[in-house]
């Protein structure tokens, strides 16, 4: 008897179970679309950001609905923490956005399985920059187009600075200037202060060292830089460690994803970010936040037009037309970019920079006289990573902090990284 | 039976017995019926993902493209050719093995202490029961990154002793040791048990051995504790569980790295990773019921254990 229900009970599982899947499997065949084109469309866009940047991008989709009857667009917006999650789970659900905002780190990861549709005829390419596009190319299809650029900056306090009776670096600046600066704001300040916050870990501060000497990151087969070019940085911060200049190790590790941070807390007096971070970060502090072009950009440029953000069309989506239409929106449109403003970085398309630079405050002014000077002078952007990079970019990070904690040295830090990297990459 | 059915139909007795099985069957059907939505929800929600996720386990799954079997691949690569998860396992296993014994021994000294009569005793068991139900919450671990941080208020009050403070967050050596102090913090739960069943302790037993002269020490060492040990391995076994699969607290507190140097990589957030920034899901899988066996053997051993040194009052 009880052998008896213990086995009904074994076939009540498996119905359940073959039936759940089955029901994943209905979802999963049930992408059929019916070209009705009279019929109302609706898309689903998502991304990440502050308070602002939602109102904005509600904003400009409000007005995209009234220039497009029949189109409403369902807005999932939230903050980045646990983005890439969501997005790759409704993907593997077969339910993802129609269209969506990307960072550059997983485009390739997606492109690549062909997850991401391809932009070059459906969207409008006037006034936009060739090679820029180049890099959002992957397998020869332009699977993205930058959604905001910024470029990369140093920020000194020089409220801070000044008041040790010191001057912050300005214009031309070398990487052995830096170093100076950064140890006399530590004497200065009777070890208070740090110069610089150590940057060894970063592995985008690196990527503009590396362009100063004419290599670069990562190209389109792997690591494009020589194993003494990596030393060489390393080395640089462990002597700016040993001369007080940057930031103890364990100050470093607490500030590793925001190190502007550490400026707003006054623990040290200059560190690197991105230009649209630039008014965000000076709105924080009471002091003065002066912004620069990297140090070393003098003998020659590392710096580059980087896409900030991206918009992308998934392969998912049943509304191709409709979704172009509103990438094409979005991106090209005048009205639209004066809506959306600067939130995600300078608009790509030159035509629409003006509309939507409008009434920016110094801050922007200044963030803008940087990306320009980049645009004359500055270092092509990276093509795209191959597949596995993020976990590259981990691993500087890792091999950096072993070296800032004296478990390696930089030399030996070096040399493990280009190994592990080539084995993560192959 | 068939023939029983076919027979049935003659006569007022066989439909009495027709009728007799019915009631049986409804019997039997009912309480499955009541249970539906919880079998529904095992079944749909926890045994087939867990099932599919077994299945991922032997197949390279970027959750982006179609899995292909890859067999005992994962399994391999995980002890073989991977550092990282070996610093994991370490950083996880120093982190149960501490966090839960000091947990559970804070636990059981307040419960003592509460259990003395105190006056507005149901207010303090509420203000120490509270951390245990936001000790696991994102705010809580924020608040910690704010206290142990350089600028933070452990350093602040360390400050005020003319002590020097360093960035407790932000040192290997010091990082997992605030995790294990969150824990330890959230001895809440296990204190509202010991504190029930230290009310089950008889009186007289105590009694008895105060005529004995036994001693306070000794009262703990030979009542107190005995009589509680199948209480002891219910929140050993259940804290166990839950420090093997703490996340939250190392995802915030680091940031997500897992850093410094993987001082607080916990097993499950380098599963996160692997799984999902690495786009490795049948890695991540693999990981997954690894743990699932290493958690299953640990609460087999407890139990096997526990008959050394757990003692049931019958």
């Amino acid at each position: 008897m009880f052998t008896q229900r213990k086995s009904k009970g074994l076939k009540v599982a498996a119905v359940a179970a073959s039936a759940a899947m089955m029901m994943s499997l209905a979802a999963c065949a049930s992408d059929d679309s019916t070209g009705d084109a009279d019929a109302p469309i609706e898309l689903r866009m998502a991304w990440w950001g502050d308070d602002n940047r939602h109102a904005v991008t509600n904003a400009a989709l409000d007005r995209f609905e009234d220039l497009n009857p029949g189109i409403t667009v369902v807005r999932d917006f939230s903050g980045f923490d646990g983005y890439l999650d969501k997005i790759t789970t409704q993907y593997t659900g077969g339910n993802s956005p129609d269209v969506f905002q990307f960072y550059n780190e997983v485009l390739v990861e997606f492109a690549s399985r062909g997850q991401l549709s391809d932009l070059s005829a459906s969207v409008s390419q006037d006034g936009w920059d060739k090679e820029l596009l180049q890099a959002s190319t992957i397998d020869g299809e332009l699977a993205a187009m930058p959604f905001g650029l910024s470029t990369q900056g140093f920020i000194f306090d020089t409220t801070s600075v000044e008041a040790l009776g010191l001057t912050a670096p300005s214009g031309d600046y070398s990487w052995d200037d830096l170093a100076d600066f950064a140890a006399q704001v530590r004497t200065a300040s009777g070890g208070a202060l740090a110069g610089v916050t150590d940057l060894s870990h970063g592995y985008q501060v690196f990527e503009v060292w590396a362009k100063q000497q004419g290599e670069d990151f990562m190209d389109a087969e792997g690591l494009a830089f020589s194993e003494k070019t990596l030393a060489d940085y390393w080395q640089y911060w462990a002597d700016l460690r040993a001369s007080g200049g940057a930031t103890a190790p364990d100050i470093t590790s607490e500030y590793q994803g925001t190190p502007y941070d550490a400026v707003v807390a006054g623990v040290a007096a200059s560190t690197f970010l991105f230009t649209n971070q630039y008014d965000g970060v000076q709105g924080r502090t009471p002091n003065v936040i002066s912004l620069e072009r990297f140090p070393g950009e003098g003998d020659s440029a590392g710096q580059y037009m980087r896409t900030a953000m991206n918009l992308v069309i998934s392969k998912q989506s049943k509304h191709q037309e409709a979704a172009a239409k509103l990438v094409d929106f979005l991106l090209n449109d005048e009205e639209a970019n004066g809506i959306l403003g600067l939130n995600r970085g300078f608009p790509a398309n030159a035509n629409v920079i003006g509309a939507a630079s409008e009434g920016a405050n110094e801050n922007v002014q200044r963030a803008i006289e940087i990306f320009e000077s980049v645009r004359e002078n500055g270092a092509p952007a990276p093509v795209p990573a191959p597949a596995g990079a993020g976990t590259v970019n981990t691993l500087f990070a890792e091999i950096a902090q072993q070296i800032q904690f004296g478990q390696t040295t930089p030399a030996e830090g070096a040399k493990a990284f280009m190994a592990q990297a080539a084995s993560e990459l192959g | 039976m068939g023939e029983a059915r076919a027979r049935g139909s003659e006569g007022p007795r066989a439909r009495k017995a027709t009728s007799l099985r019915r009631a049986i069957l409804a019997e039997k059907i009912a309480p499955y019926t009541f249970l539906l939505p919880w079998l529904i929800g095992f079944f749909v929600i926890t045994l087939g993902p867990m099932l599919f996720s077994l299945y991922l386990s032997f197949t390279k799954f970027s959750m982006l493209a179609p899995a292909e079997w890859v067999g005992l691949d994962n399994y391999i690569k995980l002890f073989t050719n991977d550092p990282k998860y070996l610093d994991s396992i370490r950083v996880t296993l120093v982190y149960v093995l501490v966090s839960v014994p000091l947990q559970l021994a804070f636990a059981l000294a307040v419960a003592m202490v509460l259990n003395r009569g105190l006056r507005g005793l149901s207010l303090y068991r509420s203000i120490y029961y509270l951390p245990s139900l936001i000790g696991a919450s994102v705010a809580i671990a924020v608040l910690w990154r704010q206290m142990f941080g350089s600028n933070g208020l452990i350093n602040q009050v360390l400050d005020f002793f003319g002590i020097e403070g360093m960035s407790w967050i932000g040192n290997p050596e010091t990082a997992l040791g605030t995790l294990v102090v969150l824990n330890v913090w959230t001895f809440g739960s296990p204190m509202v048990i010991f504190l029930a069943a230290l009310r089950q302790v008889p009186q007289y037993l105590y009694e008895a051995a105060a005529v004995d002269g036994i001693g306070r020490w000794g009262a703990f060492r030979h009542i107190t504790l005995p009589m509680l040990s199948p209480i002891v391995l219910f929140n050993l076994i259940l804290q166990m569980i839950g420090a093997f699969q703490a996340f939250t607290p190392a995802f915030v507190v680091s940031g997500g790295t897992g850093g410094p140097v993987n001082s607080t990589l916990f097993y499950t957030l380098y599963l996160y990773q692997r799984g999902f920034t690495g786009f490795q899901m049948g890695y991540a899988s693999a990981m997954a019921w690894v743990l699932f066996l290493v958690i299953a053997v640990v609460t087999a051993a407890n139990f096997w254990f526990s008959k050394y040194w757990v003692h049931y009052d019958d």
